[in-house]
Formats: structure tokens, C-alpha cells, sequence
């Protein structure tokens, strides 16, 4: 698969944070060159980093027609081990300063700051062979270590590639910059729109509290910026309304809930420096997108999801499953598109298998839809929360910590994880919780424990979640 | 409570560190707390305890716990009082 726009060979395709400018034919010749290092149809780790070296090294995997799993460059050790053992990648690609062991690989390729790991002997009984549609996996949770991944294909990467340039309008002229992990689904569509329609993106590892990160984006004259809720609340705290956001054009946000009030906020703030703010909706399951609120309709309705994507359908089901047809009625949200996710992958063999969603993906999330057809999250059916943009399952942390002989449960709204543990007293909670923010890659602030001498329970023994909230 | 101990308080509940910890060596990101969400807390409580609003630029600029006093003065809070 080729990702990168033909149509501009002497346009910029990426400009580093030093100021060099790669041009699209610069860009596609390094690909090219590295692409030697993969052989077809075998798995590869990629530790990926919003750096030049990451960004070859992904697309030259994918030109290969090799298959990459894409992970943080600082994924916790004990996560990549996990993952290792259970897929057995042929190849690991991982940042230098990393220089743990990983039994059976040898180091066959140092380059520019980075290891290329590779199999010493071959996997027995080796695998049988990768499916031929799958093109890329992508984990369901970033932190947790929850094995579970997103088996995507080509055509799922292109078509919502596709879908969101044409509907935020990018074109060649357009420029984004790095402000999510490259790893992580949203930001990776970030890079995909852009190179699909001859854009550039700037390539950083900063951050929006890093003094460089302004004047370059300034100076790289900008025009797309995006971020999660919890960016937006940085740029709030910024004071977004007399920041200088240069030649920005679009902000968008998506990758859990930003308040209304909030939404809000941004819209005025963004309408006096003429930008437009665009709320999205997506998840990894579907490449990225599946719906967004144009911004026309924001400032009016600042709770709303707004309409599927070009190419998507919304629908919702009631518990039944049967389709609901009536405003304000609430039901599961149904997405139908040609980016909805091959399926899931929990081992290696699962590797072999084909489409088994045939483009319909149940998101778990709770909505109704108005009159004029926008739709709105009510609420989630499976127990989870977004920490600034990551999925942490609530049922993964509570097995977590039973592995470490601890009764507790987990609960809470989104950015801030709650945990009720079970305990005599208050002692150990503050070296759990740096324990718990290192596993769960999250930060310690977001984490609030409790000790309760005894989980309240329901008469089915099941955990009474209304009454740990209540009770604290 | 000087201004110092005021200070020295905030870092110590927002991070939870030691006060021997806190010279011109505890910078931005040199602990795992001090990543932008802990950012985004520091300046939310330092703001809160000697009632100030800080400018964009400061925000960006309080890079350590040296360059934060220097930064209060701007807000007629004197540390080293």
C-alpha cells in the first residue's frame, strides 16, 4: 500500500522541527530505499515517535506489504513483553535508548537513533500466514496492556483517509502538526488525510507547554490543528481566546467527550480568530472517524456528535436490536461504512482471519439522534472511561489489581479514574496509586483511591457502583 | 505561612515529593507527575493559592521550580519573602 500522494512530487510531505522540508519525491525515495529491511506478509512491532525515523519506517513497512503493530516509542516494558509473547512478531522496530534484551532477536540494523530487531530462528510451529486484507493492527487501549488489537485493512485506512480530507476540505496546501501520539488512531488519521491529498505535516515531539512548540508552529504556518479533550482544556488554560494560533484554519477535537460549556468556549474563541472548530466522533474499531458536527452547527448545538462521515451510515438499535426510527428515542449506536475494522485480534492465529464485521461496527455508546438527524451520546454500555484520550478499560484495572491479591473497583467519569479498594486503612494507597499511574501509563492525578474496609454489594454479590460513588 | 512555604506546598501535594527535592534540578518532565496533565494541575492550584490569573506566555515559560518563582513575581508574589 501507498499512502503518499503522487500527484505533488516537489511540494513539502514533511518538515522536522530542526526546519528541514522533505518534499513528497524526497519523502518517497527514503521509503523506498528502507523498505528492503521487511519482507512481505510478516508482523512487525513498530515503537513509534513523531519523529522522521518513525514516520519512514511505517510507511516503508507498509509498502512492503508487510504487516506493522503500531506502539508507543515509551510503551512500559512488561506491556511489550506481553504483547510479544502472544503475537510473535517477526521483526521489532523500537527506539535505541531501549536496550532491554528481547530473547530470540538479534539486532541486525542501527540507524538514526533506532533498532531494528529481528528473529534469530524462525517461530515454531510457525504461524500460519496473515490474512491478505490485513494492513495494520492498532491496540483498542493504550495503556492497560489490554492484548487486544484492531485488525485493519487497506481499504479501511484509505477510505477514512479519504473521507475526512474531503470533508474537513484539506488540500495541498494544508499543513498539520503533531500534537497526538502517533500510535494512537487519531493522530495517525491526522498523518493519513494529510499525505493522501498532498499536505504536509510538521513533525514533533513537542508538546503545547513546550515554549519551541508555539513560534513553530507559527513559523511552519500551520493550518490544521487537533487535539483531545484534554487539549482543548491546556489551550483553555492558555488563555485560547488572545493565543496566536498563526495560520491556523480548522481546530478539531474528538477522542472522548469535551463538555458543551467548553465547546462552546472554544467555538467564540475560535470564531473571533476565524477558525473553524469541527467536534468529531470516532474510535479505533472504525480506522478513526465516524461522525462530526460541522461548524455551522457547533455553536448550535455544542452536545452533538453531528452526522456520519461521507461514506458512513448512523443508526441505533434498541436492546432487541431492532433499528429505532424515532427522535429522541435512545438506542445503541450503529456505524455501517467502508472503515469499519476487519475485527479483533486477541493471538496470533486470530491474524489469519478475514472480515469478520462486514462493515458494522456496534460502538457500545449510547445516543439518540434530533429532528434534523444529528446524534448525541447519551451514555456508554460497557464499562470504560477516556483518560485524556485513552481508553482504560474499568474491568481490566479491577483484574489487574486482583493479580496483585486486591479486592477493588473501579469507577468513575472520564479523565478521572476512581478505585474503591478494599483495605483496613489508607497506607499503602499512595505507593498503589504511583504504582497503578506507571502501569496504566496515565498520570498520578488522574488517579483517585479510596480505602473502604468493605465493597458495598448488591444481593447478586455484585458490586453496588451507584453507592461507591455515593459513599465518597 | 511565608509565600515559600506556600509555594513549596503546592509542588509538594501536586507531585508528591519531598521538599529536598525542590531546586533548580526539578524541571519540567524530570518526573513522571510533571507531564502536562501535572502541568495543567500545578498552575491551576498555584493560581488558586495566591489568587492570581497567569498569562499564556508564563504558562509556557514555567519551566522549573526556579523559573516559577521568578515567574510569581510578575503577580506581586515574592517567594523569597
Amino acid at each position: 500500500m501507498n499512502l503518499l500522494c503522487p500527484r505533488f512530487p516537489q511540494r513539502p510531505a514533511l518538515v522536522l522541527d530542526g526546519g528541514e522540508v522533505l518534499s513528497y519525491s524526497e519523502l518517497q525515495q527514503a521509503v523506498q530505499s528502507f523498505k528492503v529491511h521487511w519482507q512481505a506478509r510478516e508482523l512487525v512491532f513498530l515503537l513509534l515517535d513523531n519523529d522522521l525515523g518513525s514516520m519512514v519506517s511505517y510507511l516503508s513497512v507498509l509498502a512492503a506489504g508487510a504487516v506493522p503493530l503500531l506502539l508507543a516509542a515509551g510503551l512500559p516494558e512488561h506491556a511489550l513483553r506481553s504483547l510479544l509473547d502472544r503475537y510473535q512478531p517477526e521483526c521489532v522496530w523500537r527506539p535505541a535508548s531501549r536496550q532491554s534484551e528481547l530473547p530470540g532477536f538479534e539486532t541486525v540494523l542501527s540507524q538514526g537513533g533506532h533498532d531494528l530487531l529481528r528473529r534469530r530462528q524462525p517461530v515454531v510451529p510457525q504461524p500460519g500466514p496473515l490474512h491478505p486484507d490485513l494492513a495494520l493492527l492498532l491496540a483498542t487501549s493504550g495503556s492497560t496492556g489490554t492484548p487486544k488489537l484492531v485488525r485493519l485493512s487497506a481499504q479501511n485506512l484509505l477510505s477514512n483517509a479519504d473521507s475526512i480530507a474531503h470533508y474537513l476540505q484539506l488540500d495541498e496546501h494544508d499543513r498539520a502538526i503533531t500534537t497526538l501520539p502517533f500510535n494512537y488512531s487519531y493522530g495517525l488519521s491526522v498523518i493519513h488525510s494529510h499525505l493522501r491529498v498532498g499536505a504536509s505535516v510538521v513533525l514533533t515531539r513537542l508538546g503545547l507547554f513546550d515554549g519551541a512548540f508555539w513560534p513553530l508552529l507559527r513559523q511552519q504556518q500551520v493550518t490544521r490543528f487537533q487535539g483531545v479533550p484534554f487539549t482543548y482544556e491546556m489551550l483553555l488554560k492558555l488563555r485560547l481566546e488572545r493565543l496566536d494560533m498563526g495560520s491556523v484554519r480548522s481546530m478539531t477535537v474528538a477522542g472522548g467527550r469535551l463538555a458543551p460549556e467548553r465547546v462552546l468556549q472554544v467555538h467564540q474563541s475560535c470564531q473571533a480568530k476565524g477558525i473553524d472548530f469541527y467536534v468529531m466522533y470516532g474510535q479505533t474499531e472504525a480506522t478513526a472517524r465516524m461522525a462530526y458536527l460541522s461548524p455551522a452547527q457547533v455553536g448550535l448545538k455544542p452536545d452533538s456528535i453531528g452526522r456520519a462521515i461521507p461514506g458512513g451510515q448512523l443508526g441505533l438499535i434498541d436492546e432487541q436490536g431492532r433499528a429505532v426510527s424515532e427522535a429522541g428515542k435512545t438506542g445503541e449506536l450503529v456505524y455501517q461504512g467502508p472503515n469499519v475494522c476487519l475485527g479483533y485480534a486477541e493471538s496470533r492465529a486470530d491474524l489469519q482471519l478475514g472480515d469478520t464485521q462486514q462493515g458494522v461496527l456496534r460502538t457500545g455508546d449510547l445516543a439518540r439522534f434530533d429532528a434534523d438527524g444529528c446524534f448525541y451520546i447519551e451514555g456508554r454500555l460497557h464499562r470504560f472511561l477516556k483518560i485524556h484520550g485513552v481508553r482504560v478499560s474499568l474491568a481490566a484495572v479491577e483484574q489487574l489489581l486482583e493479580r496483585r491479591g486486591l479486592t477493588a473497583a473501579a469507577w468513575g467519569v472520564d479523565d478521572r479514574l476512581c478505585i474503591s479498594v478494599q483495605a483496613p486503612d489508607d497506607a499503602g494507597l499512595p505507593a498503589l496509586r504511583d504504582e497503578l499511574a506507571a502501569l496504566l501509563n496515565v498520570n498520578r492525578s488522574t488517579l483517585t483511591l479510596y480505602a473502604l474496609p468493605e465493597l458495598p454489594r448488591l444481593d447478586s454479590g455484585k458490586i453496588d457502583y451507584p453507592h461507591l460513588s455515593a459513599v465518597v | 505561612m511565608s509565600n515559600k512555604e506556600r509555594y513549596d506546598q503546592v509542588f509538594e501535594k501536586c507531585f508528591s515529593v519531598q521538599p529536598s527535592v525542590l531546586d533548580e534540578k526539578f524541571v519540567y518532565n524530570c518526573i513522571p507527575a510533571w507531564d502536562s496533565v501535572g502541568h495543567m494541575g500545578l498552575i491551576a492550584a498555584l493560581e488558586e493559592e495566591f489568587d492570581i490569573m497567569m498569562d499564556t506566555e508564563d504558562i509556557i515559560e514555567f519551566g522549573s521550580y526556579t523559573v516559577g518563582i521568578e515567574k510569581l513575581k510578575k503577580y506581586g508574589v515574592d517567594i523569597s519573602a
